[in-house]
């Protein structure tokens, strides 16, 4: 723990292993990967009915598709945290 | 027997057996204030999986989203699209408010908000917000629950009684067995709430329509094709814009977790491992979502016109030739959702108004707070039914504020754990501008520079006061960020 009060971010503690750090800023930008996807500008690209997608239309299809990808991806985390 | 009976029977069964649960469910507590308000941190992950889902979803996923879907449309994604991402931050700081909950006692958001800003003011301001926007949230819970069981009963359950009956019930389990209470029920609701919307959405779609495909052809080729559509229409039957939809995602992912009855959950985990599965898992129960959609698309075509459309799903209840238990079991499904979020609304509403709003300006026994928060639960009860079934006063303004209001927080939890150079003066600050601004836009939309939601422009006010002000103040001792900064 440093005696003074660091100006910047605080993410990881200093132990942690450059692997660590790699595998949650990933995941933070994949958090922020799917947020982008769901929004504009992305999302205008994908935002119509045809064609449909296992019987959805395209429009909700891809958002279902991303809350799969985002679960995937934390099972996937969790795994990896919780493997000991 | 007649239709009417059968379902208010079928209903009152749900009832009965929600109320044993929840008074069974509260024995094994300690009578302390941790075991009355986070279950002396013993909730494993089947319980927090349902707590976590029901207490998101309430009334509005039977009433609301289908309206939603069958007035706006695509406009309805969107409450996949924040859920989507908005649960993600729990899984990160989640373990951190847990550990520091077991450490130094905490049971509530605001508690560990004020301990890291060391700000008494900060808390009753939190404690202010989590009472102004749950109280109003409690109010039309219990308006869902009067409303349905006035539909399905023909009007024979008038408001007054649909409304005290289901939330008499749950002023009763919250009273005795405290987030146990709520644990348990939510277990028993949760699971209830997707049997019957997964039935419901994948059913009428077959039976209007002849399948899930067809539906959305049949649509697609209506007049009502825009529908389908991204980001649907507005309020008005407008197109809605993407600027909205965009900024109204965005603050509401932002805010998801910081919601004071979701957050505080977090306490009541028995292990770091079970409160992460549980938010790895949410995403299975936030698919219910989709059969939800279904029902409200399936009645586009089927049944035009139904105003408002939060009435589509017991419309169509009403119109299709279903058994009136079955209808029974829908009531009952309308109701679990309601009341599970109800429950830990309020007692989550009770208990940060005693632990963040009094008991840091007075000291109280642990007996005396819990039987104080105790009280709590039945004034807050007695004022929402008031504002559901006695007041004309509308609490709309507030319920739409609550979304930018709340998101607010999130700033300053995210520093407490990240960027130790954060201050309370700059806290107190950056919350206050943030509620403010985000009031005033939501009051004044013509000042809007682009039609973004209220909350964007509060979350800008509070960042730049927030940021300006710790750094014009001095931190805070490392003695205390090092409870935040070790991981």
């Amino acid at each position: 723990m440093p005696a003074k009060v660091p100006f910047g971010f605080h993410l990881f503690k200093p132990t942690a292993s450059a692997a660590y750090r790699r595998k949650r800023l990933g995941f933070a930008a994949l958090v922020l990967l799917a947020f982008c996807a769901l929004t504009a500008p992305a999302y205008t690209l994908v935002a119509h009915a045809q064609p449909f997608v296992l019987g959805l239309p395209l429009s909700l299809a891809w958002i279902i598709g991303w809350m799969l990808m985002m679960f995937a991806a934390l099972i996937a985390l969790y795994r990896s945290d919780h493997r000991a | 027997m007649d239709a009417s009976t059968v379902a208010l029977i079928v209903c009152a069964g749900y009832l009965v057996l929600t109320l044993a649960t929840g008074l069974i469910s509260g024995r094994k507590a300690s009578s302390s204030v941790a075991g009355y308000v986070a279950g002396d941190r013993s909730l494993n992950v089947v319980v927090l999986y349902f707590v976590i889902g029901a207490s998101i979803f309430s009334a509005f996923a039977f009433l609301g989203a289908p309206g939603w879907a069958y007035s706006r449309g695509a406009a309805a994604f969107y409450i996949l699209a924040f859920g989507t991402v908005g649960m993600v931050p729990l899984y990160f700081f989640g373990p951190h408010v847990r550990r520091l909950g077991a450490k130094l006692g905490f049971v509530t958001q605001a508690e560990l908000l004020s301990h890291r800003y060391n700000s008494k003011l900060l808390s009753v301001t939190l404690a202010l917000v989590t009472i102004a926007v749950l109280v109003p949230y409690l109010t039309i819970q219990m308006k869902g629950a009067a409303y349905i069981l006035s539909v399905i009963s023909g009007g024979l359950v008038p408001e007054w009684l649909g409304a005290l009956v289901p939330y008499g019930v749950v002023m009763l389990y919250v009273l005795t067995s405290g987030v146990l209470g709520v644990g348990w029920t939510n277990t028993l609701q949760g699971a209830f709430m997707l049997v019957i919307a997964w039935f419901l959405g994948l059913y009428l779609p077959h039976e209007l329509y002849g399948g899930i495909e067809p539906m959305f052809e049949q649509l697609a080729a209506s007049a009502e094709a825009d529908l389908l559509a991204a980001p649907g229409r507005d309020a008005n039957g407008e197109p809605w814009s993407w600027w909205a939809y965009s900024s109204a995602v965005l603050v509401s992912a932002v805010g998801f977790t910081m919601w004071p009855h979701l957050f505080m959950k977090a306490y009541t985990a028995k292990s770091e491992r079970a409160l992460r599965l549980s938010v790895v898992l949410y995403p299975t129960f936030q698919l219910f979502l989709v059969p939800i959609l279904l029902i409200g698309f399936a009645g586009v075509l089927a049944f035009p016109g139904v105003t408002p459309a939060d009435t589509i799903v017991p419309y169509i209840l009403t119109q299709l030739d279903f058994s009136p238990f079955f209808i029974g079991l829908v009531a009952a499904g309308t109701l679990a959702a309601s009341m599970s979020s109800g429950d830990s609304i309020l007692h989550a509403a009770a208990s940060v108004g005693i632990r963040d709003g009094v008991r840091p300006w007075r000291t109280l026994s642990d007996g005396q707070e819990r039987r104080a928060i105790q009280v709590l639960v039945v004034v807050l009860s007695g004022a929402a039914y008031y504002f559901a079934v006695v007041s004309e006063v509308s609490l709309v303004t507030l319920l739409l504020a609550s979304y930018g209001g709340i998101a607010q927080i999130f700033p300053l939890v995210f520093a407490a754990f990240y960027w130790p150079r954060a201050t309370g003066w700059g806290a107190l600050a950056g919350l206050v501008a943030g509620l403010a601004v985000s009031m005033l836009f939501l009051l004044a939309p013509d000042l809007r520079p682009l039609p973004l939601h209220e909350g964007v422009y509060g979350l800008a006010a509070n960042l730049v006061v927030f940021i300006g002000i710790s750094m014009l103040s001095p931190p805070e001792p490392m003695s205390r960020l090092h409870h935040y900064m070790s991981r």
